[in-house]
């Protein structure tokens, strides 16, 4: 239970950090000013809010299997492959939160700022403070819908004893071969763990708000 | 902006790391595509480690349904299969796609039924008659509809009793042995089991063996090396290594005594070596 | 040092202000006009916080207010003092000193612990004044400081601008619909319409301006 529930939090926290990474500073640029570019991005993003992810799973396995057009790096069935998966799904999530959470700050913040001589490194870490409960907000959210996902994890890892087998896999190999009781004791520390998240944004919601 | 793109790069690399440690050897893994159902009775769970303990090599198992493994197999997305459908095995090795195919072992389905059993078929000679009665009965029956090697069984049978199951009566889920059991047992349905799955989820059905031990309900279980496409990622010698495994003595003594502390006799037959 | 543009185009949207000449100094501009004259973004362009085209001299520590302050998460003196400490570069302890010091010039000294977003808006401007002058500067650029100030208490921080003023000789540009603001800090108007400059000239003649806006300022001034 301990590896499954570890693997769990693992790939999911990795992928949701590298979803961060790509999605927070493409709010940013989407906030900054505007073009085409710009709107197709957020309209990806909102649009890809609604994307099944067994969709998104079935694509990531159609890509690596063997005979894939990526099969000969051999990362099917591996937990790189669910984190790859779930990255793709909670970009979108965390970019339109972002965005969000940015439109809804004061835009005359950076330029006040300037206009009060304050130097561009403390301004940067000013406005940095500002944001940030936005963005832990969004970050804390896209780590939930990961590491809730089955579809896709299922689709990519296999769930394979000792290897892939993750939370919502196992649970529902589990209901699969008629173990109940087994499919609720991994259904609890699932809501466990995201209950542990829950707490910690309620916590930095306070603590900031 | 370029603190952030450094981080993004630092992040990705730690993800892959992540997983390097079963893809950090030079060989790929075994991927051995197999059934849901000698998954589900936990067969594997105790055979596989033994492989890959004797073995050194690490495997992946993909429980999937006799379709699907024969169609990854054909793909050259599998290494070796387990599988239940000698019909389908039979085109798959015609079309060349197998270096050799061997007889592993045996179990056996089982018509399965509410004890009321409306279209009296408790006792039948064969299957095929009990198929007869309940398509003419038109009395609810749950079918797995998923090309699984127990769906495939199920299909051949209606089509050797003359039968076409199609209307209100008949019913498919899509899903595992362990799932459609239940839902035929909520609804008060026949369907077509393996005694392993059968004997697992007993308790909790409401289902009884109606027909048993006819001589067209053997399940016979094949391993099959899958014979390699060109320009791809594959291990052949795993997957021989794991074929020669399940028929070794070793493997054959593992599958003849697994069940039986669970459910007081062994879920299947070892026949390795023995004639078709 | 004084405030200097010549040639000075800038675009906002579709807006163009496009004003040949402009200064100020100590003796204090004042800016006027109607809604959407380009009040706003004349202000900008000095400061040069939006694209501009022509040349601007003015000193090197500017600070600003501007129409709505934008206020950090926190408390009002942490406003003030984090403002202070990067600006000025001086130690957290020195800015907070500053900034105590600030608050209570405008008469936020009690509410200097409150939370800046739970400030009322005439708080909120009183904090961005204190703020502005908090990090000493050599001209300052205000939009509508005390708009939303309480009259009783507007006197007072309008004093206290001037006071600092004539202390330092700090260059003023006030935009404003207030000619009683206007009169009291600056010496010079300009008028601002559509982008350009309708008239610009000593603050005094205002009364005898043939400018409509001018005039109609003025009028409204004498309704009491």
């Amino acid at each position: 239970m301990l590896e499954i529930a570890a693997l769990s939090v693992a790939v999911s926290v990795v992928a949701t950090l590298v979803a961060a990474a790509f999605a927070i500073p493409a709010a940013l640029w989407i906030v900054h000013g505007r073009s085409v570019a710009r709107s197709v991005l957020l309209a990806l993003f909102a649009g890809g809010l609604g994307l099944p992810p067994v969709a998104v799973g079935l694509a990531v396995a159609f890509t690596f299997w063997r005979s894939g057009p990526l099969g000969w790096v051999d990362l099917l069935y591996t937990p790189a492959a669910m984190a790859i998966a779930q990255t793709i799904i909670v970009v979108p999530l965390i970019g339109t939160l972002a965005v969000i959470s940015l439109r809804t700050s004061d835009d005359t913040l950076p330029m006040q700022l300037a206009a009060l001589n304050v130097p561009r490194r403390a301004r940067f870490y000013l406005i940095a403070r500002e944001v940030a409960p936005g963005f832990a907000a969004a970050v804390l959210a896209g780590f939930g819908r990961a590491v809730a996902e089955v579809g896709a994890a299922q689709m990519t890892g296999g769930n394979i004893e000792g290897q892939t087998r993750v939370l919502t896999t196992a649970t529902m190999l589990a209901v699969g071969k008629g173990e109940f009781g087994e499919a609720f004791s991994y259904v609890a520390v699932l809501l466990g763990i995201m209950a542990v998240a829950a707490g910690v944004a309620l916590t930095l919601q306070r603590r900031w708000a | 902006m370029r603190t952030s793109w450094r981080l993004c790069t630092f992040i990705v690399a730690l993800g892959l790391s992540l997983s390097a440690p079963p893809t950090v050897s030079a060989e790929p893994s075994v991927i051995l595509a197999t059934t849901t159902s000698t998954q589900d009775t936990g067969l594997l769970d105790v055979l596989v480690p033994a492989f890959e303990k004797a073995s050194g090599l690490q495997v992946k198992t993909i429980a999937v349904g006799t379709g699907a493994a024969l169609a990854m197999g054909d793909r050259g997305d599998a290494d070796v299969l387990l599988v239940h459908a000698p019909g389908a095995e039979e085109a798959y090795m015609a079309k060349g796609r197998g270096l050799e195919r061997a007889l592993v072992m045996h179990n056996a389905f089982v018509v399965v039924g509410p004890v009321a059993d409306p279209a009296h078929v408790r006792g039948s000679a064969t299957a095929q008659v009990a198929f007869g009665a309940i398509a003419r009965a038109q009395v609810p029956f749950v079918s797995r509809g998923d090309d699984s090697g127990t769906n495939i069984k199920e299909l051949a049978l209606w089509k050797a009793a003359g039968a076409d199951p199609a209307g209100p009566w008949y019913i498919k889920t899509g899903s595992g042995m362990a799932d459609t059991l239940h839902v035929a047992s909520q609804k008060g349905a026949y369907a077509l089991t393996d005694d392993g799955t059968f004997l697992s989820q007993r308790a909790t059905l409401s289902l009884v063996p109606l027909v048993v031990d006819a001589k067209d309900l053997r399940n016979v279980y094949h391993v099959i090396v899958v014979k390699p496409l060109p320009n791809r990622v594959s291990n052949e010698a795993g997957g021989e290594a794991f074929a020669r495994f399940v028929t070794s003595a070793d493997g054959q003594r593992i599958i003849a005594t697994f069940g039986r502390e669970k459910f007081g006799r062994p879920l299947f037959t070892p026949d390795a070596g023995k004639a078709e | 040092m004084g405030v200097t543009a010549a040639g000075l185009v800038a675009r906002r949207g579709r807006f163009v202000l496009d004003v040949p000449g402009f200064q100020a100094d100590a003796s204090g501009t004042a800016v006027l006009g109607p809604n959407g004259a380009g009040k706003t973004t004349l202000l900008y362009a000095l400061q040069g916080l939006i694209d501009r085209a022509g040349s601007v001299e003015k000193p090197a520590r500017t600070a600003a207010v501007f129409a709505r302050p934008a206020v950090l998460r926190g408390s009002a003196l942490w406003n003030v003092a984090a403002v202070a400490a990067a600006a000025l570069h001086v130690s957290s302890a020195d800015a907070q000193i500053r900034a105590r010091s600030a608050l209570g010039d405008v008469g936020l000294g009690e509410r200097s612990g409150a939370d800046a977003r739970t400030l009322s808006t005439g708080e909120r401007q009183r904090l961005a004044i204190a703020r502005a002058l908090a990090v000493e500067p050599q001209a300052m650029f205000l939009d509508e400081p005390f708009a939303n100030i309480d009259a009783d208490a507007r006197p007072a921080v309008r004093s206290l601008l001037r006071s600092y003023v004539e202390r330092t000789r700090c260059d003023l540009v006030l935009v404003t619909a207030s000619l009683a603001d206007a009169s009291a800090l600056c010496a010079s108007a300009v008028v601002l319409r559509q982008g350009r400059i309708a008239h610009a000239g000593p603050l005094r003649e205002a009364v005898s301006a043939r400018d409509e806006y001018l005039r109609a300022l003025v009028a409204d001034s004498r309704l009491v």
